[in-house]
């Protein structure tokens, strides 16, 4: 194995610990030897997929997950901020909780496993009127808008928000979640995706933006 | 014994915190060890990590350092208000000419016997932990803090329930369990009916019209009061037996 090997490795592994500490130590020694900061991704992304992995086969937890996806995010942004634009920047998201919603817990995971992911994601934050998802949408040219609802008398909200994007700007692909959201009321709302969990929510995702492109619909 | 608001503040020992964080530690999916290893803890300080990892108890540790920062300036934090049940017929237990729907607690007041009482109660642990939570960077620690949260007011809520208890205990009377809008058989928007009964913006508690409460961390709850209670919970009556909040049947 040679050097940049091993400090890759202690990078991924630094990740898995959730140990922003030294995430940051191994990038910073990792760019003074000049390796590309698409490796450094690479490193990090595998860190965070072995305990995504590990929290499927209920090796670990969200709150362990949570804590690798926030150990990404710190090493993402000092990949960032010492200069260079090599993080390829993926669909930009608008998220947001609905109006009258003062929950903004679950769309803060969202946004974070976003962000972990590549996404760059626009936080509209909690208790959003329906104008102003359709604003952020039209204003930020997003490709994708992630809705939450944690109430039973706030859910509804999205049906209306969701109408409205999709007449203006029918190729936005839309996500729903929250507490009381299944895939059935996500059809009925007229949403393309919707994630169970944290765990699935990137490959939901992505099903979700091939059906939008595809003009397939949900099977 | 039915009449004005009552204001309780509490106060808060090792023991309270010690609990929570117990408490906090089973919401995340862990087993503190005290769990595992009854009566092995002398001290809050030698609550051992359990499953949990390291990382996880201490960002548990920093939340209830906070939590009791925020819980510092003592407040009133819960209240409570008693009200005359008026009559209980067709799934609705009748009050000052307000109601609440649920055929599933109208059979337990139903089944009670001598004067009938309503206990109308609202806990808060107020906006100040709530706000750090929010302002956290992280969201596994605003996840940690959360769990904090809700378990810190769960436990307010017991200890007026201690309290209403005494003081009904006090009078021989009984008090059935607690139920709350938007469980079992009673909507949500009994959450106005609770907020009609008993003036929670003296804890500094709001309802949004979407029946939110602000503070978040906040619970509404009602209890059943009368001279003999023998069902105290509607489980009994009823037949959803994959309901996640079946109690002991």
């Amino acid at each position: 194995m040679s050097d940049r090997d091993v400090l890759l490795k202690n990078l991924e592994d630094s990740v898995s610990r959730f140990s922003s500490e030294e995430v940051g130590r191994y990038i910073d020694e990792a760019l003074g030897l000049g390796i590309p900061r698409e490796m450094l991704k690479g490193a990090l992304f595998q860190g965070m997929e072995r305990v995504r992995l590990g929290l499927m086969s209920n090796e670990a937890s969200i709150p362990e997950f949570l804590l690798t996806v926030d150990a990404m995010n710190d090493g993402l942004s000092r990949i960032v901020g010492v200069g260079g634009d090599e993080v390829q920047a993926k669909e930009p998201i608008v998220i947001g909780v609905v109006e009258q919603d003062p929950h903004d817990l679950g769309k803060n995971i969202i946004a974070s496993i976003y962000r972990a992911y590549g996404y760059p994601v626009i936080d509209l934050g909690r208790d959003v009127a329906q104008k102003s998802f359709v604003d952020a949408v039209g204003e930020t040219g997003s490709g994708i808008l992630a809705l939450s609802a944690m109430m039973s008398t706030t859910m509804e909200r999205m049906k209306g928000i969701i109408h409205e994007v999709k007449t203006n700007y029918s190729t936005v692909t839309i996500m729903v979640g929250g507490a009381f959201i299944d895939e059935t009321i996500a059809k009925g709302y007229g949403a393309d995706g919707y994630a169970e969990s944290a765990i699935d929510l990137i490959d939901e995702t992505n099903a979700a933006l091939r059906r939008v492109e595809d003009g397939t619909g949900w099977s | 014994m039915a009449g004005d608001d009552r204001i309780i503040c509490f106060d808060f020992d090792d023991g309270f915190f010690l609990d929570v964080k117990r408490g906090a530690i089973r919401r995340l999916g862990y087993t503190p060890d005290t769990d595992i290893a009854e009566g092995e803890v002398g001290s809050p300080d030698e609550l051992r990590r359990g499953t949990a990892p390291n990382r996880v108890i201490e960002i548990i540790d920093e939340g209830i350092s906070d939590l009791r920062r925020a819980l510092a300036p003592s407040g009133p934090r819960g209240v409570y208000r008693i009200l005359p049940v008026l009559d209980v017929s067709k799934g609705r237990i009748l009050f000052q000419g307000e109601m609440i729907a649920s055929r599933m607690w109208a059979r337990v007041a139903k089944s009670s016997k001598g004067d009938r009482q309503l206990l109308f109660a609202v806990i808060t642990i107020g906006a100040e932990f709530e706000e750090i939570a929010r302002n956290l960077s992280h969201v596994s620690n605003q996840m940690i803090y959360d769990a904090i949260g809700s378990e810190a007011v769960e436990m307010f809520t017991d200890r007026l329930q201690v309290v209403w208890e005494k003081e009904m205990g006090d009078s021989v009377l009984q008090t059935s369990y607690r139920f709350s809008p938007g469980y079992c058989d009673w909507a949500l928007s009994g959450q106005e009916v609770i907020f009609g009964a008993v003036s929670a913006d003296k804890i500094g508690v709001r309802l949004m019209p979407s029946f939110s409460m602000i503070p978040v961390k906040s619970i509404s709850c009602c209890a059943i009061i009368a001279r003999d209670i023998p069902i105290k919970y509607p489980c009994l009556f009823c037949n959803k037996v994959e309901c996640p909040y079946r109690r002991g049947v």
